[in-house]
């Protein structure tokens, strides 16, 4: 048994046997608070420690536990001779689940349904019914899984040694240009098995979203009965895999929208008959893989979001001036709820006013590398959408320099990368005391680095470095370095606590050479900055409500002279191939990637010496590669239905149609199935 | 603060003979390891580290303690210690001996001068003069890192 567990049923031992005596006593004296307050502190130990053990049973038998418990600390229940055999009644439960963890290291089978139910029923009900002494036997389940039950400590230490392991692999490959021939090839086969074990271990981390929406379904419930609405709630895609810690991160996050939704979104049943509604409120939350992240949409058919109430809101609260309002159309002032301080409620309810906001919830999820988005329509309803990286422990980065020292950002947030050259089709405008850029028609708005970390600014913008673009579409801001060095692979490791407070570090990690260096957070430079991405203007205001197709991120390339474009989301990394490394197996032309063969896909025959290959990628994985000549702009664009074969339609870009490629086409025709 | 003897490693800041009670110390080396500024930390705050397969927090003590950068040619000390399972590297100018020291009388404490006395956990008695034994809850949380952050 590992260590936290058996330290846990230790301590867990001993909290159960104060337990006893305290519930013995609750019985006696049912008004007594403090015993009352005491009995639930113990039951709120034990599940807290569940959680972080992965305890379902146990955790779910001590929730309703507590559940009652609060309504009998708040006043809301009574406490009964009844009640109190039942709450005996699930401290045996637990100690009977605690008793097999100690023998066995593992939680024992059993139903706890019945017992489950007649807590929720306590729960609701003044008295509880009577006869509840009398449950059935818990039942045996069967056990049919195929699969080998590993603790989470002994997963947590297979990962630290292999990003150690995928460190030193770095930094073998940095020396590895003066070991002789024999010498690099056994490096090359290092290197492959290093990221193949490394795939396979972020795999085995992943664990279904269910864990993070099991709760939703009795939080609904029981806000439903506290704001006196009726709530439905849908969940779909329970089964979308993303790695264990993120999901631990985005619980929070995903409650507090759903929470939201329901006190907010929502109107009360009256509000919807008159506005010709449904009495029962529906909130939808759906979850889906696209493009090695995970997507998550809370849709509500409530109220909406409504720009003038929420601008008059941010007026009040100082957030935004007259002007600024002024100039901001209705998504931008939509954006503005994400603001520290903001909270649409005409009253601060006890189900969301827990000074916890918006901008908590959209600065968790920044912290991970994922975005909000919001989108409403007065009265017909809300729709937040969460992307989410699918991993956080080792992630791609771009190295980047200021002022002498490499700092790191990840790659799934940077948009582009622009060099600054004098006379440059890049120039940097000047507006007032700000510093925009000029990107293809758009301004966009600058941060110094330099400045944005304190370093005194050597004239750094009109040095000739480099601008990072980061943020979506209208939020996009540049951040102005002093050079942009490598990409790499690397470990995220916790920021230490020191720099915590510091928003403009999301963690830190070591490079190939051994050098220490921070990873940079993307929202905390802007806010450093100056640019309030909730604020950031635009100059064309959007054009009114089109019914066509939404514009879609793409990315646009050259081969072979001619233009394409391939749906963003369908292209899972930009890779260097050399041509004359490429075999041919069964047929098929393939190379070789990250420890595995990938079959190639050409549009124009195939090219000699060094060329490009998109990695194309269906369900978040990589499956071919496309050879290309040069990725030429990525860019969002509406895709107009076009007919053709293996093309899904084509975009209008600068006057220009250009065809957009459909990837599973490209992939089908690279394993054969049209060659 | 124990009132019994205690073992101590020794070093000195400026001068001051102090030391770190022996169970906290997890290493001892010469010189600076290779460091990365960071930006917007406290100023003691000398950069990061890679140390033991760790990143390690480097703090100069004689920053810390408002002293002017170490001018002689002598290699500085650093003394690797753990914090709420983080890696702190502590700068201090040489390193001493390892020794058994007894509390230094009450009458006597006040000769340290207040500076250094109101930093430390303790004062006790050495050869020919007074060890000051460092108080790392003090230094952390003159790091803004006292309170479980969140």
């Amino acid at each position: 048994m590992d260590e936290s567990l058996q330290e846990f049923v230790v301590e867990t031992r001993e909290s159960l046997g104060a337990l006893d005596l305290e519930l013995l006593r609750l019985e006696k004296n049912p008004k007594d608070k403090e015993l009352i307050n005491r009995v639930f502190r113990l039951v709120h130990t034990v599940k807290g420690n569940c959680g972080f053990l992965n305890l379902p049973r146990l955790e779910n038998v001590t929730h309703h536990t507590e559940t009652i418990l609060g309504r009998y600390r708040s006043g809301a229940l009574e406490v009964t001779p009844d009640s109190a055999s039942l709450l005996l009644q699930s401290l045996d439960r637990i100690k009977a689940i605690v008793a097999g963890l100690a023998e066995t290291g593992q939680e024992p089978k059993g139903d706890d349904k019945p017992l489950l139910a007649l807590l929720d029923l306590a729960t609701l009900t003044a008295t509880p019914a009577s006869g509840i002494a009398v449950l059935p036997p818990p039942a045996p389940v069967e056990d049919i899984a195929a699969s080998v039950r590993l603790s989470l400590a002994t997963l947590e230490n297979i990962l630290s040694s292999v990003s150690e392991l995928v460190l030193t692999r770095n930094q073998i490959l940095q020396g590895a240009g003066t070991a002789t021939l024999e010498l690099k090839a056994h490096i090359a086969r290092l290197n492959r098995a290093v990221s193949g074990l490394q795939e396979d271990v972020m795999r085995a981390r992943l664990q279904p979203l269910q864990a993070a929406f099991a709760k939703l379904p009795r939080m609904v419930r029981d806000l439903a009965a506290d704001l006196g609405k009726k709530i439905k709630l849908e969940l779909e895609g329970e089964d979308t895999e993303i790695d264990r810690q993120v999901l631990d991160l985005i619980r929070d996050p995903l409650t507090h929208l759903v929470r939201n939704a329901a006190d907010h979104g929502l109107e009360k049943p009256a509000a919807r008959i008159a506005a010709g509604k449904h009495a029962e409120g529906r909130i939808c939350v759906r979850a889906h893989h696209e493009g090695g992240q995970v997507v998550i949409i809370i849709e509500d058919d409530g109220q909406g979001l409504d720009p003038a109430a929420i601008g008059r809101k941010a007026l009040e609260k100082g957030i935004v001036t007259l002007d600024a309002l002024r100039g901001m159309n209705e998504r931008q002032v939509r954006q503005l709820i994400f603001t520290a301080g903001f909270s649409t409620a005409q009253a601060v309810t006890a189900v969301s006013g827990r000074g916890v906001g918006l901008d908590v919830v959209r600065a968790n999820i920044e912290k991970i590398g994922g975005t909000v988005d919001i989108s409403s329509e007065v009265g017909k309803g809300t729709q937040f959408t969460l992307r989410i990286p699918l991993t956080v422990a080792i992630v791609p980065a771009l190295i980047l320099s200021v002022g002498g020292t490499p700092y790191a950002i990840a790659q799934s947030q940077v948009r582009e990368v622009l060099r600054l050259r004098r006379n440059g089709p890049q120039r940097i405008e000047d507006v007032g005391d700000e510093k925009f850029l000029r990107l293809r028609g758009t301004l966009i708005p600058l941060v110094s680095l330099q400045s944005a970390l304190g370093l005194d600014a050597t004239d750094a913008d009109t040095r000739q470095g480099c601008v990072i673009i980061l943020g979506e579409g209208r939020q996009a801001y540049g951040v102005i370095v002093d050079g942009v060095h490598s990409t790499e692979e690397i470990v995220v490791r916790p920021v230490l606590s020191l720099l915590s407070q510091q928003r403009l570090y999301s963690g830190c990690s070591v490079l190939g050479d051994g050098c220490v260096v921070l990873i940079l957070d993307p929202a905390g430079i802007a806010a450093a900055g100056g640019i309030d991405l909730a604020r950031v203007t635009e100059e064309k205001p959007q054009a009114p409500v089109d019914t066509g197709p939404p514009p879609q991120p793409l990315l646009l390339f050259r081969e072979s002279g001619h233009n394409y474009a391939l749906p963003l989301r369908q292209v899972w990394r930009l890779e260097k191939i050399d041509m004359s490394t490429v075999s041919e197996v069964g047929g098929l032309i393939v190379t070789e990637y990250r420890g595995r063969l990938l079959p190639l896909c050409f549009l124009h025959g195939r090219p000699a010496g060094r060329a490009k290959m998109l990695v194309l990628q269906e369900d978040a994985v990589p499956r071919a590669g496309l050879v290309i000549e040069e990725v030429t702009d990525i860019l969002s664009a509406r895709i107009d239905d076009g007919a053709g074969e293996g093309i899904l339609g084509t975009a209008v870009i600068n006057t220009r149609a250009i065809p957009v490629l459909d990837a599973s086409v490209c992939i089908q025709q690279a394993r054969g199935k049209n060659a | 603060m124990t009132e019994t003897a205690a073992k101590f490693l020794t070093f000195r800041i400026s001068g001051q003979l102090c030391g770190l009670e022996i169970p906290a110390v997890q290493e001892v080396g010469r010189g600076l390891p290779r460091l990365t500024p960071t930006p917007l930390a406290p100023p003691e705050v000398l950069g990061l580290a890679y140390m033991q397969n760790r990143i390690a927090a480097v703090i100069s003590l004689r920053r810390h303690f408002g002293f002017p950068p170490l001018m002689t040619s002598g290699k500085p000390c650093y003394i690797l210690v753990e914090n709420k399972a983080e890696l702190y590297a502590l700068i201090v100018d040489s390193v001493g001996e390892v020794g058994n020291f007894s509390p230094a009388p009450d009458a006597m404490t006040a000769r340290l001068g207040t500076g250094w006395r109101g930093a430390m956990a303790g004062v006790y008695l050495a050869k020919s003069e007074l060890l000051g034994a460092l108080d790392l809850q003090r230094i952390f949380a003159g790091l803004g890192i006292a309170k479980e952050h969140a």
